[in-house]
């Protein structure tokens, strides 16, 4: 058998192996305490004039808690403007979404730090505010999505008033808003 | 008597640390597939309703190639998708590096503090690119030579 029908036939096994591990991973999936839906739940925000798809990492039992199919409350866009009124009349929380070390060298004053990354859904999520609290979230730079994906996870955790202030943190310090930095007081 | 060429060990040792980082890269992605499937999501190459899909298969893909390289079943096939895979994450990786990304790179682990991607990776993979495809050629040149 030559070089070219011994890759060929490389290739056919690769793939046939390929096939027999996807089922294979598909039943173990179906099977696992931590099993995922196969196609990935996602919600539709408005992000200035576009929609776009926010995806919901959740396993199945974690669906099965925050079943949000019926009372979501879609996540709103907050405008500079609005975000500081808010701030001025202590009528939100911002929360912080970038990393730990990004709020440490400066944030919008009274923001708490919650990083996407560090969201637990086993956790209750801010347990001492109430589910009606009206909460804004924010991250830094025109490619940052976190704080888009923070408020939907938020509001898929049951949380009714959530906004994101898209590119926060850069609108805020241009406009020479209220900063600190450091840890949460 | 079989005689054994002077990289026979080198071989073994090749096969056994790849599968073994193969195995070991799968088992956190294993258990919690809704974390990998954002890290996946962080990449921004997928269209979302396919971002589970791959979490689930991806990461068996990995176990049954390092299963396969360390019980040195079907040697040059599990090569052959060692070094498939391989390229396919060098490519995202270099993409999202490209794109200025600053994202968990989902290579070994899936903790919070696991390492960026980064050109570090990249080098990382292409030696690990390097052992799949000289596992596969000594593979196909010592079929040749024992038809020949």
């Amino acid at each position: 058998m030559d070089t070219s029908r011994r890759i060929i036939s490389i290739l056919k096994q690769s793939v046939l192996a390929i096939v027999a591990v996807s089922i294979f991973a598909i039943i173990f999936n179906g099977l696992s305490p931590s099993s995922v839906p196969l196609i990935t739940p996602f919600r539709i925000i408005t992000v200035g004039e576009n929609l776009t798809k926010i995806p919901v990492f959740q396993t199945r039992d974690q669906m099965r808690v925050y079943d949000r199919k019926n009372d979501f409350h879609a996540p709103e866009e907050i405008n500079l403007e609005t975000a500081y009124s808010h701030f001025q009349n202590y009528t939100a929380i911002f929360v912080d979404t970038r990393s730990v070390e990004e709020y440490r060298s400066g944030h919008i004053s009274r923001a708490v730090s919650i990083p996407l990354d560090s969201l637990d859904f086993n956790r209750e999520v801010l347990p001492e505010l109430s589910r009606n609290e009206r909460i804004i979230t924010y991250c830094d730079g025109e490619d940052c999505s976190q704080s888009i994906d923070l408020a939907v996870t938020l509001s898929e955790i049951g949380f009714n008033d959530v906004y994101f202030f898209f590119d926060g943190w850069t609108e805020w310090q241009n406009a020479g808003y209220p900063a600190s930095a450091g840890d949460i007081p | 008597m079989k005689r054994i060429d002077a990289y026979f060990y080198l071989r073994i040792l090749i096969r056994l640390v790849l599968g073994f980082l193969f195995l070991y890269a799968s088992l956190d992605k294993i258990i919690y597939p809704q974390k990998f499937a954002e890290i996946i999501y962080n990449y921004r190459l997928l269209p979302v309703e396919l971002l589970n899909i791959c979490a689930i298969i991806v990461p068996w893909i990995e176990a049954f190639i390092g299963v396969s390289l360390l019980m040195g079943i079907r040697i040059e096939t599990s090569a052959f998708m060692l070094s498939g895979i391989t390229v396919f994450f060098i490519v995202m990786i270099i993409s999202a590096i490209a794109r200025g990304l600053d994202i968990e790179c989902g290579c070994f682990s899936l903790d919070a503090e696991g390492s960026l991607v980064s050109w570090k990776r990249v080098i990382e993979d292409i030696f690990i690119l390097a052992g799949g495809i000289y596992l596969l050629w000594y593979q196909l040149k010592m079929k040749q030579f024992k038809e020949t």
